[in-house]
């Protein structure tokens, strides 16, 4: 187990970099994230099905200026570990497994959301830091400054990471203990329910009064293949 | 004179990837930008005074989209140079540019990319997950980042080689094409995702289609009320209850 959270602190660090601080390449959403921790704990197709269904959620809080915003990838990245940790250590029925870390990743990602304006007012310390190595004309403790910054970020992703992941694995069987696990829940219905949520959000994004034609023009396009492969 | 290369240029182009590492609410970018120019500092001026007067002038206030500031970056690494060769008597013109430059930069960058090529890019990757699997995943990071890494190169060198008429560039309309030209390609393909999903998943089960079409619906209509993102997931995982039970 330690060196599942050793991973855990580490692959939460690089996403909580690529989220905001630095590359932002995407390898942070859950389309990739998902997936990949999947494959290291041995779960590609929870990791592929986390993903899949996670990715559409948070696309609508957009990371600019000041914007506080739900640190959606992170709360993913805690509901896919714990989703395959409680799959390969518990007898919970699978669809009740992940409904409940799906509510707690949501829990995860709002309460990131206020780790980091803390961490965006600290930086504040290193600024005012930089500012007297400039008086002193020492741009390499400037940079250095900087590079903290970034260290910065990558120690929030991380922790809050493991933490989250500690604290569920900690909660959660408890809860799905008195959950009524004898009723189904099929994980079709999930995967359904949270990609309408998902094209909701993409909806909200695209559509508008001058292209609603083109949504009608591809809704006939979609429907005349399916109809006829 | 010392003129700066294409090796320092390509140095800016790799530090701009970590400018958002010390985002602050007071002057935001200010110390990403001022750590992504220091190889410029260090080619150009090597009196202790110009050091310091030009690490001061690269610690104020600045912010704009991550990928776009390689348009700041480069213009302002070329006026820097220009300064210096024409001896202008104060760098005032230079911290005026940057500061004017963050609207646009910040406006066309959060539009262009947060709010069309990402979620479209992302809504390709699930669509192609679906079908596909593994694939999807790998097609939303190449397409994705492609465009990205490009502007990012393309922004340091264009701004180097235009300074001051990088503002021209940056127009508005230009880039609204781009926007426009995009989001009709993306309802066109959510509308032929819709369509063949409706059709071949969810049509030979009512209550299903009854289920999606319900969740989707309260989200768009959520969202257009600028409700918090958690209501229409906790209302699909209600829904997920109530139809399990039932």
């Amino acid at each position: 187990m330690i060196w599942k959270l050793i991973a855990v602190f580490l692959i939460g660090g690089i996403v909580g970099l690529d989220t905001t601080a630095a590359w932002q390449m995407l390898f942070s959403h859950p389309l990739i994230s998902c997936p990949s921790v999947g494959w290291l704990f041995g779960d590609l197709q929870t990791g592929l099905f986390m993903g899949l269904i996670l990715e559409l959620l948070w696309l609508k809080d957009l990371p600019v200026g000041g914007a506080r915003f739900p640190e959606g990838n992170i709360g993913s990245l805690v509901t896919t570990f714990l989703a395959i940790t409680l799959k390969q250590n518990t007898t919970f029925p699978e669809g009740w497994i992940v409904l409940v870390v799906l509510i707690f990743g949501v829990m995860v990602a709002y309460g990131g959301s206020q780790s980091i304006a803390l961490m965006r007012t600290n930086n504040i310390i290193l600024i005012r830091k930089a500012d007297r190595f400039a008086d002193q004309g020492k741009s390499r403790k400037v940079a250095c400054m900087h590079l903290l910054g970034v260290l910065h970020a990558f120690i929030h992703g991380a922790l809050l990471t493991t933490m989250s992941v500690g604290m569920g694995l900690v909660l959660l069987p408890p809860l799905l203990n008195i959950l009524p696990t004898n009723i189904t829940i099929p994980l079709q219905n999930i995967k359904l329910s949270l990609l309408a949520v998902g094209f909701g959000v993409m909806a909200y994004f695209f559509l508008s009064r001058r292209n609603w034609i083109y949504l009608i023009f591809g809704i006939g396009i979609g429907g005349f293949l399916a109809l006829t492969i | 004179m010392r003129r700066l290369s294409r090796v320092d240029l390509f140095k800016i182009f790799l530090r701009a990837y970590y400018i958002q590492g010390s985002w602050n609410y007071e002057r935001m970018l200010n110390l990403g930008f001022c750590f992504c120019l220091i190889p410029v500092m260090k080619k150009l001026f090597s009196q202790p005074e110009e050091r310091i007067s030009f690490l001061k002038r690269h610690l104020q206030y600045f912010n704009s989209h991550p990928y776009f500031a390689s348009f700041a970056l480069g213009a302002t690494a070329k006026l820097e140079e220009q300064a210096l060769i024409e001896k202008w008597p104060d760098y005032r013109p230079v911290t005026v540019f940057k500061e004017r430059l963050c609207g646009p930069l910040g406006a066309i960058g959060d539009r262009l990319f947060w709010g069309m090529l990402k979620p479209f890019v992302a809504m390709l990757g699930v669509i192609l997950t679906l079908q596909w699997g593994l694939v999807g995943p790998a097609i939303f990071f190449i397409i994705y980042n492609a465009p990205h890494i490009y502007l990012r190169y393309f922004g340091i060198m264009r701004g180097y080689e235009l300074g001051f008429d990088i503002v021209r560039e940056l127009s508005k309309r230009k880039y609204e094409r781009y926007i426009h030209t995009i989001s009709v390609l993306a309802i066109l393909i959510f509308g032929v995702f819709l369509g063949w999903f409706t059709i071949d998943k969810l049509y030979p089960t009512v209550r299903l289609m009854l289920q999606f079409f319900l969740v989707a619906l309260a989200t768009f209509f959520m969202l257009k009320k600028e409700l918090p993102m958690f209501l229409p997931i906790m209302f699909g995982l209600v829904l997920v209850l109530i139809f399990s039970m039932a």
